[in-house]
């Protein structure tokens, strides 16, 4: 959190505990970007069933806030989309199937969305499954006006 | 412009900057407090644990991490470690932690907390008012 003249505070710094009540909050959402030229997955493929995920052709780079690479041909990329749990199970169960060989490169990005300000914690067996499968991280925003911002009883007191 | 800071919050009931000011190599040490300070005069309320909040590039924090855990100092003192990663004016920006860091954090069991915080919203100027 930051204070008027734009320094961090302690008081607030604290992501884990936020004190502030989000309302009309939208659920983050998590993005696989699959690259490879033979790489095909169909929304009724055994890999995706079970998981609610949801597959489309080409890349989201756009929304992923992704710098393509030279060179890169969205064709050649299947785009899966769903909640961070779901997402890494299923990348789980791909590397481990004989279609991973056809996969060239995988970019997986959470959007989180905010007005203002939004936190988010990644827990550890998350961090060690995208390690493990050699894939990164990556995390972006998107603002969201609707979502509103209400201070509890206890901020408002410490305000005053 | 897109300013990215990396943030490692210690907490401990006996930790006091001394037990670790030697192995914070390039980190800064932006803040600091030990069990017994008077938190705030206002309320007079007193910190039950030491508290330490080191700034500093991923790879420094994750070395500290890594040095204060096999030196058995995160044990003895029974350290809560919050690394908070925090990311200023957000707009198309992608923020990307690489595998190999991931594998070093999983591996000290600790998690990555991520902030997006605007600094033209009023959200964020009117809080501390």
């Amino acid at each position: 959190m930051l204070s008027r003249n734009g320094e961090k505070t302690r008081t607030t710094h604290r992501p884990y505990t936020p004190s502030l009540e989000v309302k009309n909050m939208i659920e983050p959402v998590c993005v696989a970007e699959i690259f490879g030229e033979n790489f095909k997955l169909k929304k009724s493929d055994p890999l995706i069933r079970g998981f609610k995920l949801k597959v489309s052709k080409g890349s989201a780079h756009e929304r992923t806030r992704r710098t393509p690479a030279v060179g890169e041909n969205p064709e050649h990329c299947t785009t899966v989309e769903g909640k961070i749990t779901s997402l890494i199970r299923f990348l789980e169960k791909l590397m481990a199937h004989t279609s991973a060989s056809d996969v060239s490169e995988v970019f997986f990005t959470e959007i989180l969305y905010y007005n203002g300000q939004c936190n988010t914690y990644y827990k550890v067996h998350e961090l060690a499954k995208l390690a493990k499968m050699g894939i990164s991280l990556g995390v972006t925003s998107e603002l969201d006006e609707s979502i509103q911002i209400e201070f509890s009883a206890h901020e408002l007191k410490i305000a005053r | 412009m897109i300013k990215v800071d990396w943030d490692l919050e210690l907490y401990g009931r006996d930790l006091t900057i001394d037990a670790i000011r030697k192995h914070v190599g390039e980190l800064t040490i932006v803040e600091a407090s030990k069990r017994g300070d008077i938190d705030d005069v206002r309320t007079q309320s007193v910190n039950e644990e030491g508290y330490v909040w080191l700034e500093g590039q991923p790879e420094d924090i994750v070395q500290f991490c890594e040095t204060i855990t096999s030196l058995g100092i995160r044990r003895n003192l029974r350290l809560d470690l919050r690394l908070v990663v925090s990311i200023y004016h957000t707009e198309d920006y992608r923020f990307v932690v690489d595998p190999s860091i991931l594998r070093r954090f999983a591996d000290l069991e600790m998690n990555i907390g991520v902030s997006f915080v605007d600094m033209t919203s009023s959200m964020n100027l009117d809080v501390e008012s």
